[in-house]
C-alpha cells in the first residue's frame, strides 16, 4: 500500500500520545498497588489498543506484534486475572519504551530486537494466570459468520469468553479503503478513530485481489476486514458507521464453534460476499440472527454508551493540529496589522465622529487579535513535565532510594521556543536533585527525615514572569564543600571564599567543571554542571538562583520570560541611532551630572571604570563599540580611554575656568551608562539618551548578518522606524572586558587595591630615593630584606650586573631603567631592596633611606600616569611614587628608558 | 511561465530551440548605469529610503527598512560592482525580492527602468571572455559574484544580475571586512 506521509505522520503524532498518556497511567497504577482502578487499566487498555490497531494496519510488524502481547496482559489485568504488580509494571513500562522507540523510528522499527521482551511478557501471562484461562488462550477459535461462512478470522477462546461474559456482539466490516478516500475523502485512521468510539477492533487484515503489486494500487479495490467487538447491533451500527459490508460473527454457543490449537495457515483472500448472497452452511445453528430483527441484551445501556462516545468524539473536536509556520505568519500579520493601525491613530481625522469610531474599533481589535494570537503560541509546561515522575522512578531505582515528586502548576502556559529549550536543563535539575540533593533511605533515617525524599517542581506566574521551583527536601548544599573544592580547583582563594556570602558561594557551583560530588556515578556529576543549566536558562533571557538550609533543602528558582516574540527593553540612543537593550541584562540606570561627568569615570589600565557602591565597573561605550567593527584590541582599548581621558580633562578644565553650563554643553555635561549583567559579571554601557522603555516584537537579524555579533536581532518601532537590538554579551565580548572577567583576577586585584585605599589604610612604608629628584616609597609588607652593599661589587655580565648575596647571585635593577627618573647617585655604598615575593628573585638598587613611617596612604592615579607605578601620594610634604615591584620583576630584562645608559654613564 | 513563451519571428518549427526562450526583465538605474533582474524574482518596488544603518555591516549593506512591518536588509550594489562614490538621489527606490529567491532582502536603485524583454540567446555571459581588458580584475571578481551576463539593447547595454548569488557576496564581504 503506498504510504502516505501524513496518514503516517497521524499515526506517530497519536501513537505517542497514547503512549504518554499510558505511561502515565501505569505509574498511577503502580500507586494504587494492590487495589487497582478499573479505569487506568481500561485507559492503558486502550492506549495499547489502538496503537496495535494502526501499527496493524500500516503494517508495522514489530510494534504490532509488541502491543498484542501487551494487550493480551493488560486484557488480563483487566478481567482481573493478573494483579499489577512492580514487575509487570516494569516490564510494561519498558515495552512502552521500545514501542516509543519504534514509533519514533518507524521506517526502522523492523530492525528492532523485541523477541527477548515479548517473551517477557509471554511468560508473564502464563505464570500469572490460571491453568484454565492458559488453556484459553492458547485455543484458538476459528470465527464463522451467523451465515456459518468462515470468516479467516481466529481469535482465543479467552478473548471469546471476554466478550461473550461482557455482552458484546462481534462483527466482520469490510471497507474499501481506496474507494473510502475516493467518495468520502476518509483516511484509514479516521476509519479507526470512529470505530474506537464505538467498540473494539478485536483484529484486523487488509486484502487485495491483485497479486502484482507492481501496478498502482490507486484503483483496485483494497479491502480491509475488521473484526469489531461493539455493544450495539447491527441495525445500530450500520447507519452510525455508514457502511453496507458489515455482518455479525456468530459468537452464541462454544460448541459450534471449530477450535483449533495450532496456528492456522495462511489462507487466500477471499472475495467478498454480500450476507444475503452467502447461504448458511450449517442448519443446527442455535440462533440464526438477521441483521433486523437482532435484539440487545440491555438496550438502555447501550445507549447511554452511545451517548458518552458522541461526548468524547466531541471534546475530540475542540483541538485542532495547526502547523506552527501558520501560526508564525499570522504573528507577522498581526504585526504588520498593528503598525497599519498606529499609522491609522496618528492620521485620522478626529473632527469627523464616524471616522473616529471606526478608528477605535480597529484599534481594540487589533490589540485582541494580537493578543490572542500571542496566545496560540502558548503551552501549557505539562508538556514537557509530563516525562519526569517516570524519569524519577527510574533514577531512584538505580540509586536505590525511594523519591517521590509532586508537581504544581502544569497548566501554567509558556511560549513554545521556551519550552522547547526548557526540557534539557530541567532534567538536570532534577537529575541533580536526585543524584545528589536526596539521600539513600538510611542516610534519612539518620537525619531524622521520613525515608522517602520529596521532590516538588512548582510553575506559577509572578510579575510577569514565570517562575519555576524546583525543591528537594534533601541534604542541602554543604557550603564547606564548596570552599574544599573552589579551594582545590584553584578557583578562588582562600581570603576570597572567607568574604563570600553564601549566595556568592553558590554562584561557584554553577562555574564550569564544578561538582561537589564525591564520587562520579552514570547518573550525573561529570563536572558538566549547573553552568551549563544557567547557560541555558539565561539563553532563553532567564535567571536561575540556588538557595538551601544545608541539611534541609536546596531551592532552584529559574524565572523565565512568557515569551521570546515580545520582550521588554530600554530604547536608548547614540548618534542619531536608537537601540533597544533587552530589558533582563539591564540592572540599573546611572547618570552623571557636572563635575561628577568629568571626575567620576577613571582609568585603570587600558579600561575605564566607575566606582558603583564599592565595586568596579568596566565602562564600554556604545559609540566606540559601533565606530570599530573589528572586536578590541588592547591597543585600541587604550587609545580609546586615553582619548576619553584627554576629552575629559579638557572639558573639566573648562568647566572650572568659567561658568561651565556656558560653555560646555548639556550634552557634554552629562554622562549616562545602563549596568548590563552577563551571568555575574556587570558592565557599564555608556550611551547618549535613555529614552524610556518599551515592549518590543524581536526580529531575528537577517541571515546574512549573523556574523555580526553585537546584535541580537532588530525590531520595528512605533514611528515605523527600524531599531536594533543590542546583543549585551556580544558587545562585552566586542569590547574585551568578556576577556578580562575570564582572566576574572585582573580587575578583582585593581578592585582589591582600590578598595584599600578607599579606606584609606594606614601603612607602614619604607621611604627611599634612588636619584638625586625622586622620592620612592614602598610598603614595607613588601619588602622581604635590604642589604648594604659596595658598588665594587657589582658585576657585569653583558649589559646586566648582578651582585653575590648569601651565596646567590643576584640581578639589579635601576629604577632609571624603567621609568622616567633621575639616574642613581654614584655612592661608595648603596643599598639593595630584596623584595617579598616576585617571580625573579632580583634587588633593586637605591642610594638612600630616607626613614620608614606609619602613614595613611592614598594613592593618587591620576597625577602620575606611567607604567610600573601604582600611584603617588604626598609623604613627608613630598611627592612619591610607588613602583611596582610585580610589574618590575616582570620586566627587569627590559629596560624601557635611557637605554643601556647603566653602570658606565653612572660613573662618570 | 515565460519557458512556454516562444519568439514567433524565428521559432521556425515544432522544435524547441531554447535559445528563442524569451526572458523578462525589469531594469533599474544605479550610476547612470543599466541595470536588470529578472522579473519573476521581483516582489515590489517600493520608495521606502528611511533607512537604519547597521554598525559593523560591510559597505555594501545599505542598512534595514521596514516594509509594512517587516524587516527588509537593502543593499547598495554600488560596492559590488565596483562603482565608486557617487551622487546618489534623494528620491531612490527599492527593488524587493520575493523571499523565495531571497531572505527579506532588496536593493537600493537610483531609478527604474522599462520592462525588457529579452532572448536568451542575447545574453552574454561576459565572465567566459578572459580577454575582455577593459574592467579591471578586481571588478570583474566582484561582478562575476553577482552577474548573470550582458545584453545590447537598442541604445545601452544591460547588466543581468542575479539576485540569488547576492548573499553569498556579503557573506564574503562580512567576513573580508577585517
Amino acid at each position: 500500500m503506498e504510504m502516505d506521509k501524513e496518514i503516517l505522520d497521524g499515526f506517530i503524532i497519536e501513537s505517542r500520545e497514547h503512549l504518554n498518556v499510558v505511561e502515565d497511567e501505569l505509574l498511577q497504577l503502580e500507586k494504587q498497588r494492590g487495589s487497582p482502578e478499573g479505569d487506568s487499566i481500561n485507559k492503558i487498555f486502550r492506549g495499547i489498543h489502538t496503537i496495535k490497531g494502526s501499527a496493524g494496519f500500516l503494517g508495522f510488524e514489530n510494534i504490532n506484534s509488541l502491543s498484542h502481547v501487551m494487550e493480551t496482559l493488560l486484557s488480563m489485568m483487566r478481567a482481573g486475572e493478573i494483579i499489577p504488580n512492580a514487575t509487570i509494571i516494569d516490564i510494561l513500562l519498558e515495552s512502552v519504551d521500545i514501542l516509543r522507540s519504534m514509533v519514533d523510528n518507524v521506517d526502522n522499527q523492523h530492525k528492532m530486537d523485541i523477541s527477548i521482551l515479548v517473551k517477557k511478557l509471554d511468560d508473564l501471562i502464563n505464570g500469572q494466570v490460571s491453568n484454565e484461562v492458559r488453556d484459553d488462550l492458547h485455543t484458538m477459535i476459528a470465527l464463522t459468520d451467523i451465515n456459518g461462512k468462515s470468516t479467516n478470522f481466529r481469535i482465543s477462546e479467552f478473548q471469546l469468553k471476554q466478550i461473550i461474559n461482557s455482552n458484546q456482539n462481534l462483527f466482520l466490516i469490510e471497507y474499501d479503503l481506496n474507494e473510502l478516500r475516493r467518495t468520502r475523502n476518509k483516511s484509514p485512521l479516521t476509519v479507526i478513530r470512529e470505530l474506537l468510539v464505538l467498540g473494539n477492533i478485536v483484529d484486523g487484515r487488509l486484502e487485495t485481489p491483485i497479486d502484482d503489486f507492481s501496478h498502482s494500487l490507486k484503483d483496485v479495490p483494497l479491502s480491509y476486514f475488521v473484526l469489531f467487538e461493539s455493544e450495539l447491533n447491527i441495525g445500530q451500527l450500520k447507519p452510525v458507521l455508514d457502511i453496507e459490508r458489515i455482518i455479525q460473527i456468530d459468537i452464541g454457543s462454544k460448541g459450534n464453534i471449530e477450535k483449533t490449537v495450532e496456528p492456522m495457515k495462511k489462507i487466500e483472500a477471499p472475495v467478498w460476499e454480500p450476507p444475503i448472497e452467502s447461504q448458511p452452511k450449517t442448519d443446527d445453528l442455535p440462533e440464526i440472527k438477521e441483521t433486523n430483527s437482532q435484539v440487545l441484551p440491555v438496550e438502555g445501556k447501550s445507549e447511554t454508551e452511545t451517548n458518552e462516545s458522541q461526548q468524547t468524539a466531541q471534546e475530540k473536536s475542540n483541538t485542532v493540529r495547526i502547523n506552527i509556520d501558520l501560526l508564525d505568519r499570522l504573528m507577522n500579520l498581526a504585526g504588520e496589522l498593528v503598525l497599519v493601525r498606529n499609522q491609522q491613530l496618528n492620521n485620522i481625522d478626529r473632527s469627523n465622529p464616524l471616522l473616529k469610531s471606526i478608528t477605535q474599533r480597529l484599534d481594540i481589535v487589533t490589540s485582541q487579535l494580537q493578543e490572542l494570537i500571542m496566545l496560540t503560541r502558548m503551552q501549557p509546561i505539562g508538556t514537557i513535565l509530563g516525562k519526569y515522575p517516570r524519569f524519577v522512578r527510574e533514577l531512584s531505582k538505580k540509586l536505590g532510594k525511594s523519591i517521590e515528586l509532586r508537581i504544581t502548576g502544569s497548566e501554567v502556559e509558556l511560549d513554545r521556543t521556551i519550552l522547547e529549550n526548557l526540557s534539557d536543563p530541567l532534567t538536570h535539575i532534577i537529575r541533580n536533585s536526585c543524584d545528589h540533593g536526596i539521600e539513600t533511605p538510611e542516610e534519612r533515617k539518620k537525619a531524622g527525615k521520613s525515608p522517602t525524599g520529596n521532590i516538588e517542581i512548582g510553575i506559577f506566574h509572578e510579575a510577569g514572569q514565570i517562575n519555576i521551583e524546583i525543591s528537594d527536601d534533601g541534604r542541602g548544599i554543604d557550603s564547606d564543600k564548596i570552599k574544599k573544592k573552589a579551594l582545590e580547583k584553584g578557583l578562588r582563594t582562600e581570603d576570597e571564599l572567607a568574604r563570600m556570602t553564601r549566595k556568592e558561594l553558590y554562584s561557584i557551583l554553577m562555574q564550569p567543571g564544578f561538582s561537589t560530588a564525591e564520587k562520579i556515578s552514570d547518573v550525573s556529576g561529570r563536572g558538566v554542571g549547573l553552568d551549563v543549566v544557567r547557560s541555558n536558562i539565561e539563553k532563553l533571557n532567564g535567571s536561575m538562583e540556588l538557595k538551601s538550609t544545608p541539611g534541609k533543602n536546596a531551592i532552584i528558582t529559574c524565572k523565565l520570560p512568557l515569551t521570546l516574540a515580545i520582550i521588554p527593553c530600554l530604547i536608548v540612543q547614540v548618534g542619531n541611532d536608537r537601540f533597544a537593550i533587552p530589558q533582563v541584562n539591564l540592572e540599573e540606570l546611572v547618570a552623571l551630572y557636572d563635575e561628577d561627568a568629568f571626575t567620576r569615570i577613571e582609568c585603570a589600565e587600558e579600561r575605564e571604570i566607575f566606582r558603583l557602591r564599592d565595586h568596579l565597573l568596566p565602562l564600554v561605550r556604545l559609540e566606540e563599540i559601533l565606530a570599530n567593527p573589528i572586536p578590541f584590541t588592547m591597543k585600541t582599548r587604550a587609545e580609546i580611554t586615553e582619548r576619553h581621558r584627554k576629552k575629559r580633562d579638557k572639558l573639566l578644565e573648562q568647566f572650572h575656568q568659567k561658568d561651565g553650563s556656558k560653555i560646555v554643553t548639556v550634552g557634554e555635561r552629562t554622562i549616562s551608562f545602563a549596568v548590563l549583567k552577563i551571568g555575574r559579571e556587570r558592565f557599564g554601557l555608556i550611551i547618549d539618551k535613555v529614552l524610556g522603555t518599551e515592549e518590543i516584537v524581536v526580529k531575528p537579524m537577517h541571515s546574512v548578518l549573523r556574523p555580526l555579533t553585537c546584535y541580537a536581532g532588530a525590531t520595528v518601532m512605533g514611528d515605523g522606524r527600524v531599531a536594533l537590538i543590542l546583543d549585551v554579551e556580544g558587545i562585552a565580548e566586542h569590547s574585551g572586558i568578556l576577556s578580562d572577567f575570564d582572566k576574572d583576577s585582573e580587575l578583582r586585584n585593581i578592585e582589591k587595591q582600590l578598595q584599600d585605599e578607599k579606606q584609606i589604610l594606614v601603612k607602614k612604608i619604607l621611604i627611599f630615593k634612588s636619584g638625586k629628584m625622586e622620592q620612592f616609597a614602598l610598603d614595607i609588607r613588601e619588602v622581604y630584606r635590604i642589604e648594604e652593599i659596595r658598588r665594587d661589587d657589582i658585576e657585569m655580565v653583558g649589559e646586566k650586573e648582578f651582585i653575590t648575596i648569601t651565596g646567590l647571585s643576584t640581578p639589579i635593577i635601576r629604577l632609571h631603567n624603567h621609568y622616567r627618573v633621575s639616574p642613581n647617585i654614584e655612592k661608595e655604598n648603596l643599598f639593595l631592596i630584596i623584595p617579598r615575593k616576585s617571580k625573579h628573585s632580583y634587588g633593586l638598587l637605591i642610594s638612600e633611606l630616607v626613614d620608614i613611617i606609619e602613614v595613611p596612604v592614598q594613592l593618587d592615579k591620576k597625577s602620575l600616569v606611567e607604567q610600573g607605578i601604582l600611584g603617588s601620594s604626598i609623604i613627608l610634604g613630598k611627592m612619591t611614587l610607588f613602583p611596582d615591584l610585580e610589574w618590575l620583576s616582570e620586566n627587569m630584562d627590559s629596560a624601557s628608558y635611557h637605554g643601556n645608559t647603566s653602570i658606565n654613564s653612572g660613573r662618570t | 511561465m515565460n519557458k512556454t513563451e516562444m519568439t514567433q519571428l524565428k521559432g521556425k518549427t515544432s522544435k524547441v530551440d531554447q535559445n528563442f526562450e524569451i526572458r523578462r526583465y525589469c531594469s533599474f538605474y544605479l550610476a547612470d548605469r543599466l541595470f536588470g533582474v529578472d522579473i519573476n524574482s521581483v516582489k515590489e518596488i517600493n520608495d521606502e529610503v528611511q533607512f537604519t544603518y547597521i554598525s559593523h555591516a560591510p559597505k555594501v549593506v545599505r542598512g534595514y527598512v521596514n516594509i509594512r512591518g517587516q524587516i527588509f536588509l537593502v543593499l547598495d550594489l554600488c560596492y559590488l560592482m565596483g562603482i565608486e562614490k557617487r551622487n546618489a538621489p534623494e528620491n531612490g527606490k527599492l527593488i524587493l525580492f520575493k523571499t523565495d529567491v531571497l531572505e527579506n532582502c532588496g536593493i537600493f536603485i537610483d531609478g527604474v527602468g522599462d520592462i525588457v524583454d529579452v532572448r536568451v540567446d542575447k545574453i552574454e555571459d561576459r565572465r567566459k571572455n578572459r580577454a575582455d581588458k577593459k574592467l579591471d580584475i578586481d571588478r570583474r571578481k566582484d561582478f562575476s559574484q553577482i552577474g548573470a551576463g550582458v545584453c545590447k539593447l537598442e541604445h545601452q547595454l544591460m547588466v543581468i544580475i542575479d539576485p540569488r548569488k547576492l548573499p553569498n557576496a556579503v557573506e564574503e564581504s562580512v567576513s573580508n571586512r577585517f
